[in-house]
């Protein structure tokens, strides 16, 4: 009976080595903060992390209540933010009357690029990001 | 008694061989299933590769009859004078005669806008004309890998087809607004040009950083109802980015695009958030789509001079930049 066995075992080891196969690409993380501008939560918004030495490509989430969660690669990150807030509603295509949309205002800061930098080490790792320069008070 | 001793000395399966051999048999055919799927996908994204590389073609067959000029990007409802457009229109009618759509451009009519009769069905209360330019979904409009439900939102008083194939704006924003907001100066300051221009159009010999090191044309990936009013695609509209993408974001970046109140169906969709791999929020005025498809690992693009690349989405958010460029004066040679 032993015998018999030699080819399913072995079968099943080439299997096990196929099946794990080869996982390219650095890890993303899982992190996590809050975005304010000069001390006032942004509302909703983007925000970006595009890697500080431009090696790789750029990760980001979505900011919500001030908030944002999102899976990036570890490493020093040049931060993107786009903030904007509801500040009521209208018709956005004249063709079509009955559509009803949010109306958004730009938060007031400029899309700072460069200006932050945060370096991701670990999953968990939060980040306060508080922009106060050129722009951040009406 | 002697024929039953003899039928003993002839062994056959036992029962646990036989499972065995089962499980053997249901192992291997595991491991071919996901297999054959990976040829389909890789048959897909071959036909994808090939539609771009018709359009690069197709952009240069335009070009040489047209007076080594690119098609505009899109006229956004008025000329300004550029070119003497005054018609809302996209660079895709004016590209049928070079894609084997004789018939359609024979039938586009340039003097009237993109939603007008006989291009598109006129009127809230049109009866929907079959024959409308726009509305004929021909297989070049679309990446076989992304499956989508192509027409556009069913709260429009026209429908036209959605594409997968969108031309490349370059490192640059759009704005729903004459005035670009101070606050956002510097994005546009940055904007080194691109093979795509909004009211405007180039000619090869503005592509000083070279054909070969600039983006032309990529994919991005549709929205799955028609009734979602999602911009991303609308290759027919001549609203701002609708028919384009920018190399801001780099190929299917987690970050979301940013896009116009209402067209986010993340934000605005009755049918709730849409797939997780075109994430979007709602903005005021600045707007912007990454390239994205559902090929594992990148995008397609075809290059200005008639390559198509596989553009990964680990790519050097530098280099990404520099391709979607056309007189940034960068050296591009990683990809």
């Amino acid at each position: 009976m032993k015998q018999y066995m030699i080819l399913p075992v072995a079968l099943l080891a080439l299997l096990a080595v196929v099946a794990t196969g080869c996982n390219k690409g650095p890890k993303k993380v899982l992190i996590s903060g809050t975005v304010s501008v000069a001390g006032e939560a942004v509302g909703s918004g983007s925000i970006t992390f595009d890697p500080a030495d431009g090696q790789g490509g750029s990760d980001g989430g979505k900011i919500v209540d001030g908030k944002f969660e999102c899976e990036v690669t570890p490493g020093e990150k040049n931060v993107k933010c786009y903030g904007t807030k509801i500040v009521g509603t209208f018709n956005p295509d004249p063709l079509n009357p009955d559509i009803v949309a949010n109306k958004y205002e730009d938060f007031p800061a400029k899309v700072f690029t460069e200006e932050i930098k945060i370096t991701v080490n670990k999953k968990g790792d939060t980040f306060d990001i508080n922009y106060t320069g050129e722009g951040a008070k009406k | 008694m002697s024929s039953f001793s003899s039928r003993e000395t002839r062994r056959g399966f036992t029962l646990v061989e036989l499972l065995v051999v089962i499980a053997i048999i249901g192992i291997l055919i595991g491991l071919l299933l996901p297999a054959v799927q990976a040829a389909r996908e890789a048959a897909r994204r071959m036909q994808c590769t090939n539609n771009l590389k018709q359009w690069g073609l197709a952009l240069h067959n335009y070009v040489d009859i047209n007076n080594q000029k690119l098609p505009i990007g899109a006229t956004m409802g008025d000329s300004k004078g550029y070119i003497g457009i005054d018609k809302r229109c996209t660079w895709v009618p004016r590209m049928y005669p070079f894609i084997e759509q004789a018939t359609l451009a024979s039938q586009y009519d340039f003097s009237k806008h993109f939603y007008q009769y006989p291009n598109n069905q006129e009127g809230a209360n049109a009866t929907r004309n079959p024959l409308a330019c726009e509305s004929v979904k021909f297989s070049m409009l679309y990446c076989p890998s992304d499956r989508p439900d192509n027409e556009i939102a069913n709260s429009q008083t026209y429908g036209r087809a959605r594409g997968n194939y969108v031309g490349c704006y370059g490192y640059r924003a759009n704005y729903h607004a004459d005035e670009i907001p101070a606050q956002h100066q510097s994005l546009y300051t940055r904007f080194d040009g691109a093979m795509f221009y909004l009211s405007k159009c180039i000619g090869l010999s503005d592509v000083v950083d070279g054909l070969s090191n600039t983006l032309a044309f990529s994919e991005l990936l549709l929205v799955d109802s028609v009734a979602d009013a999602d911009k991303r695609g609308d290759i027919y509209n001549d609203e701002r980015m609708a028919s384009g993408f920018s190399t801001i974001l780099t190929p299917n970046s987690s970050s979301p695009d940013n896009m116009y109140s209402g067209t986010c169906p993340d934000v605005s969709s009755s049918a709730g958030p849409s797939d997780k791999r075109r994430p979007c929020i709602e903005v005021a005025s600045v707007e912007y789509y990454a390239a994205r498809s559902h090929h594992s690992g990148g995008v397609n693009a075809a290059v200005g001079d008639g390559s198509v690349r596989f553009i990964s989405d680990t790519i050097n958010a530098d280099v990404y930049k520099a391709l979607g460029t056309t007189r940034g004066g960068e050296t591009t040679s990683s990809l």
